[in-house]
């Protein structure tokens, strides 16, 4: 009988359950999708290999992940309990035995938690095979060794997830069997919390600053601080955010409350509706803001590696191209380009070497690239003839494909002369414009490795576009594919988060809204309302979260040349994403709250 | 001549679509209410008071004639004009305070000033005003859960006073207090009605908070039974008896 009543309350209350599931799948899918990255040793050393201890920051981000999980499923339970207290206290007045209570309550919270994180999974399955093939159509990225299916992310997200709602049963079978049942009946008239004294809030906001200055000074001296520089940041910043909503904005708000602002229309409800909630709120404004710091950080690198693309394959070389014995194809085709810079030598090849003229070196004297280490960009350097003598590996670089193992040597008009055999052209030309040429300057690369000796196409490389198609791409649209792909999986987690919290909260909010309605609030007023008190609780997060991002580039500074370079592409597809997903929850909510009639 | 308040014409209320099982709540009512007037709408439960109030207060709408406010058909009034009628001209205290608990004892009084656009300072003023009339200045910094009830019902009535409605509603607006508090507040709304000349109309089902008032309707299965008037000379004690003797008729 109290298994039909336990199963009829599931069904009675199924859209709140649906809410309830949803999150939790979205959840455990999106820690699935992390651990795919995570776990998978393999993959992480072949992308990440320019940047040392990769792995090292995937386990922070895990670390970082399982707390964020561990604050989400505190409010699912939560979520749960208040469904179902009262449910449990009906039963309890009609004389079920606690025992049996609490065996069912164990049971639901398990069987929540099971199904949850199964779904979970093969969600998270389907999503990072999705964003896969996603990631390698539309951005023509490539995805080497990554693993849709990983048995070890399967493995964590089960050990996490079923731990944690092991936990959770066990303290919500504590909790329904120590309180009275008259308790239980009446959970739902919650008493007022009260405004902590003024200087513990002083002292929270000292705290809090103090934590963020410490993790924004760390990340601003990354060099020094080294392995230590991620868990310092990541803790000061995350507990500073913290301390930081849970002070300084619930004064904020208290103090507006008090300005005669807070006596226009309903600005008072407003303030006070929210600073109610900001206490409620302030760990999942933490969780949030971190979240969105995550996501715009990661899309931000992501689309960095993008932009750098073009500028690291240009230091690779001087020359878009260096073609031996060009055909009358490749020279058709090199017309169709703006050549920018171009230039032609002989050479003769004889026993071990490559022969060059070095006079020809001195009327066109040949072009290297000059690195700025102190502000890592580069820039192309003229070579004398003299010093390309003595640098003879420069041009072996480019006959390595035609001429392997053969030395390079650079030799006076009469040597040249006097060497055996026949008498050959390099041309070495840079193009103006690389990126709109590139099927042209595909063309001519295929013609060229047609004539190479090498097997390998990384060993034959004749320039920058070589260089850029063959050895950058690969290498950094592994990173790139992690960064948009991390990028997505925290805004999921986020979306999740802000809807979970937002939309449990819309049911304590229809009595509430139903009675301004019978005060004579119109219509327009009480959606305002709703608009605001959302607003808040998006753009709250989205401030802090944003200054955490500009700070945290800095980390990438190395990396990415200048990673504040086109940041506005990024910033304002997540503005636009956010925006959306404001005005989805914003148009749920009032169909919850708004929804009497006259 | 007085004014009249409140006029109810041929008032009718069925519930159930037209192709189900219809139920007549109200069936033809016609009463009115003049200015200054304490009225009580009594019934048993079922009887249709808690619709005919609903009614009167705009919550719900009547199935057919008319209910005129200060002369103003009100059963037509849709959105934003139903709002503000709400808004400035209906005073309501319920069963369950509906206070709002994120809001102080001060700010829940001010709303409807706020609503209306006041400026702070007069907003203030008004709130301090009222307060003081129905001595509950010092509860105003407080929050509805640090309140009694019957301190909430107070705050309430101070909120549904606090713009000079034309009428103040009340349903079973001593349902939740003690007899007590009950008893205070009761005279606290006489106060109201004779100093403050607010017309009130109060529906209950308790005899003792009916005779407070000046003129009790009866209600029975959706129908007017009986108009009970208090006489001019007549104490409180002795209406109640007479409304206990009435109720008493009723029952068999």
């Amino acid at each position: 009988m109290l298994r039909k009543l336990a199963v009829g309350g599931i069904k009675n209350r199924w859209k709140d359950y649906l809410v309830l599931f949803s999150g939790l799948v979205i959840s455990s899918s999106i820690f699935y999708l992390f651990e795919t990255l995570s776990t998978n040793g393999k993959y992480l050393k072949e992308n990440g290999a320019i940047i040392s201890m990769i792995g090292y920051i995937f386990t922070f981000g895990s670390v970082l992940l399982m707390l964020i999980t561990l604050v989400y499923i505190n409010y699912a339970n939560n979520f749960l309990l208040s469904m179902r207290q009262r449910d449990y206290g009906l039963f309890m007045m009609l004389g079920a035995r606690k025992r049996k209570i609490g065996q069912l309550i164990w049971i639901e919270t398990m069987l929540i938690g099971f199904l949850s994180t199964f779904v979970g999974i093969i969600v998270g399955i389907i999503l990072s095979t999705g964003m896969q093939n996603i990631v390698i159509k539309a951005l023509g990225l490539t995805t080497r060794y990554y693993e849709p299916i990983w048995w070890k992310a399967i493995l964590w997200t089960l050990i996490l997830y079923l731990g944690l709602f092991f936990l959770a049963a066990i303290y919500n079978t504590f909790l329904m069997t120590k309180k009275p049942a008259l308790k239980l009946l009446k959970s739902q008239q919650k008493a007022a919390k009260k405004q902590l004294p003024i200087w513990i809030q002083i002292i929270q906001a000292l705290i809090g600053v103090i934590l963020l200055t410490i993790g924004y000074g760390v990340i601003l001296n990354a060099v020094k601080y080294g392995s230590k520089t991620i868990p310092i940041s990541l803790f000061t910043i995350t507990f500073g955010t913290f301390f930081v909503f849970n002070s300084i904005v619930t004064v904020g708000i208290g103090f507006l409350r008090k300005a005669t602002l807070a006596k226009k229309k309903l600005n008072g409800f407003t303030l006070g509706q929210l600073e109610f909630r900001v206490h409620d709120y302030t760990k999942m404004l933490t969780v949030v803001t971190m979240l969105l710091a995550l996501a715009l950080g990661a899309i931000t690198t992501g689309i960095g590696f993008n932009n750098i693309t073009d500028k690291t394959a240009q230091s690779q070389s001087a020359y878009t191209f260096g073609l031996f014995q060009p055909t009358s194809k490749q020279k058709a085709l090199i017309k169709k380009l703006d050549v920018e810079r171009q230039s032609s030598y002989s050479y003769k090849v004889s026993g071990n070497a490559v022969y060059f003229e070095e006079a020809q070196f001195k009327a066109q004297p040949f072009e290297t690239v000059k690195f700025n280490n102190k502000n890592f960009t580069s820039s192309y350097t003229k070579l004398s003839a003299a010093d390309l003598k003595k640098k003879s590996y420069i041009l072996q670089q480019f006959t390595a494909s035609i001429q392997p193992n053969k030395q390079v040597v650079l030799v006076d008009g009469q040597k040249f002369a006097a060497i055996q055999g026949q008498t050959q052209t390099a041309l070495f030309f840079r193009a103006e414009d690389t990126q709109s040429a590139q099927s042209v300057l595909s063309q001519i690369s295929n013609l060229e490795y047609a004539k190479s000796k090498q097997t390998d196409r990384t060993n034959a490389i004749q320039g920058n576009y070589d260089a850029k198609i063959y050895i950058i791409k690969p290498l950094y649209s592994g990173l790139e594919f992690m960064g948009i792909f991390l990028g997505i999986a925290f805004l999921a987690m986020l979306a999740s988060c802000l809807m979970f919290k937002i939309l449990s909260g819309a049911f304590a909010d229809i009595k509430r809204y139903a009675m301004l309605s019978k005060l004579g609030v119109r219509k327009s007023l009480l959606q305002g309302a709703i608009a605001k008190e959302i607003g808040v609780l998006f753009v709250l997060p989205a401030i802090v979260g944003v200054v955490h991002v500009l700070v945290g580039l800095n980390l990438f500074k190395g990396l990415l040349i200048n990673p504040y370079y086109g940041i506005w592409l990024p910033f304002s597809i997540f503005a636009v994403l956010y925006l959306i997903y404001y005005l989805i929850i914003f148009f749920m909510y009032q169909r919850i709250v708004l929804k009497n009639k006259i | 001549m007085q004014e009249t308040i409140i006029e109810v014409n041929n008032l009718k209320k069925i519930y159930g679509r037209k192709n189900e099982k219809q139920y007549e709540a109200l069936k033809s009512i016609n009463f009115s209410v003049q200015d200054g007037e304490f009225v009580g709408i009594m019934g048993a439960s079922g009887s249709g008071k808690t619709t005919l109030l609903n009614m009167l207060a705009t919550f719900d709408r009547p199935t057919s004639g008319s209910v005129k406010i200060k002369g103003k058909e009100i059963a037509k009034l849709k959105g934003n004009a139903l709002a503000d009628f709400r808004a400035s001209r209906i005073g309501f205290i319920f069963q369950d305070f509906n206070l709002l608990e994120n809001l102080t004892a001060a700010e829940n009084i001010g709303l409807p000033l706020s609503l209306q656009g006041v400026s702070a300072k007069k907003i203030d003023a008004t709130t301090t005003k009222v307060a003081s009339e129905l001595g509950i200045f010092e509860l105003l910094k407080k929050y509805p859960s640090e309140l009694s009830g019957g301190q909430k019902q107070r705050v309430a009535c101070a909120r549904a006073l606090v713009h000079n409605p034309a009428i103040l509603f009340g349903d079973e607006p001593t349902g939740a207090l003690d007899s007590k508090s009950a008893r205070e507040l009761l005279e606290l709304m006489t106060e109201v009605n004779e100093n403050m000349r607010t017309s009130i109309l109060m529906v209950t089902h308790d005899a003792f908070s009916a005779s407070f008032c000046k003129k009790i309707i009866f209600i029975k299965d959706g129908r007017i039974e009986r108009e009970l008037i208090r006489a001019d000379k007549q104490n409180r004690s002795n209406f109640y008896q007479e409304v206990l003797d009435l109720l008493g008729t009723f029952e068999q």
